[in-house]
């Protein structure tokens, strides 16, 4: 079974409401960070934005958006990477990281021909947030040799961060799974099933 | 026409240097226990092992992979190993420490291993569900990733483990050499990755239509043999 991606989108116009104004929000995010030349937040505003939109603009229907409530904790990297972070800012920031992943997941899914398990995708975005982290490093490392943006210092903070990473985006899976595991319980239950999807 | 012929290199002669490095390994492993390194004999210990892994997937499973690739992952395994020892021309010094671009070969080598394996296992998954579609451009973007992960990853493994025997009082069993080294690490990663992602995956796809062939059989078919 691919995963579906009916388990992120919903159709509520109070859900839809609130998912525009946060989608509103991330753009201005979005041009802010384009503005100041903060590349890795204009890439996850962009992303961000990206995923808020696409199940409106595929099925045409302005009502049709993903849970307000995931598409606000996927924008979580961006609110927590601005300040100096703690290790527990930065490990909220790998959980979020994971949720953005999956709704990128959905993206692909909804406008490419790319699908996935549910299990492949869990594991796709838990291998993201460490690439994630593995690429912010060298890039933040390589503008900070080149236009003198700071970075950290030692390798025990950069370990820090990739340790945070680690465990953000193997809780962020292990969410996953256990939200998917409920998803397939609801729908095998009294619920009318699809027969191709029975088999 | 593929690199190994290029090379003059028969299926006979690949065989024969995969003897060879391996049991240049146990030497090295020899010497290490001799000198009591313990960096030595686990790295070259654990290659060796990397080393007997095809064979033991031919015997237990018969999953055969061609010559080229056990040739692939012993000169990785074997380069790593070498680069541990202390050698008398070195003034006693390793390559790893002595010689700047080292590190970086082992780990674009060991990194195209791993993106060896992330394809051979993606493209399997593929073939064997119809759930699961990964278009090639995906498919690149996945290696990429997927190496990058298991770099970070790796450098966090190589830091804990400094942390551990620091606190058990032992030697060094795998060196970090500190932030700009890692992040190079990293790069160099990326780099062998990239020339899988492009130039390695023809060679991959019998280990891959093998692995889905296994993942396709039904358990009674496993059971009956």
């Amino acid at each position: 079974m691919s995963l579906p991606e009916e388990w992120f989108i919903t159709e509520g116009p109070v859900n839809a409401v609130i998912a525009w104004f946060v989608t509103a929000l991330l753009v201005a995010v979005a041009v802010d960070n384009l503005l100041a030349v903060r590349l890795v937040d204009v890439v996850l505003a962009g992303v961000a934005v990206a995923v808020a939109i696409v199940p409106a603009l595929h099925t045409r229907r302005w009502k049709t958006t993903i849970p307000w409530p995931l598409l606000l904790f996927a924008s979580v990297p961006l609110v927590l990477g601005a300040a100096r972070p703690s290790f527990f800012d930065l490990f909220v920031t790998g959980i979020g990281l994971a949720a953005l992943g999956m709704l990128a997941v959905v993206a692909l899914e909804l406008t490419t021909s790319v699908s996935m398990t549910p299990g492949f995708a869990i594991v796709f975005v838990v291998l993201a947030t460490l690439a994630f982290a593995g690429v912010w490093a060298v890039g933040s490392a390589a503008a900070a040799v080149l236009v003198g943006t700071s970075f950290v210092r030692t390798n025990a903070e950069l370990m820090r961060i990739f340790t945070a990473a680690l465990l953000g985006g193997l809780v962020g899976g292990l969410v996953f799974r256990w939200y998917f595991h409920r998803q397939r319980a609801r729908t095998a239950g009294p619920a009318p099933v699809d027969p191709e999807e029975a088999k | 026409m593929r690199l190994t012929d290029r090379l003059g290199l028969t299926q006979r002669r690949q065989a024969a240097l995969v003897r060879l490095l391996q049991l240049v390994m146990v030497g090295i492993l020899s010497v290490g226990l001799y000198l009591g390194n313990a960096g030595v004999v686990v790295n070259a210990g654990v290659g060796l092992l990397v080393t007997q892994l095809p064979a033991l997937l031919r015997r237990n499973y018969r999953f055969t992979m061609s010559v080229g690739i056990v040739l692939w992952i012993t000169v990785a395994m074997f380069l790593h190993a070498l680069g541990t020892l202390p050698l008398p021309q070195l003034g006693f010094s390793t390559l790893y420490r002595s010689t700047w671009w080292w590190d970086h070969l082992t780990h674009a080598l060991s990194s195209s291993l791993v993106a060896g394996v992330a394809y051979a296992t993606a493209r399997a998954l593929e073939e064997h569900s119809d759930a699961i579609n990964l278009p090639d451009r995906f498919l690149f973007g996945y290696l990429l990733m997927f190496v990058m992960a298991f770099g970070v990853v790796w450098e966090l493994v190589e830091f804990y483990l400094g942390v551990l025997s620091h606190l058990v009082g032992s030697g060094a069993i795998l060196t970090q050499y500190g932030l700009s080294d890692t992040l190079l690490d990293l790069v160099y990663n990326t780099l062998g990755g990239l020339l899988v992602a492009l130039f390695g995956t023809a060679y991959l796809t019998g280990v891959s239509d093998e692995l889905a062939d296994r993942l396709g059989r039904s358990p009674e078919e496993d059971a009956s043999e």
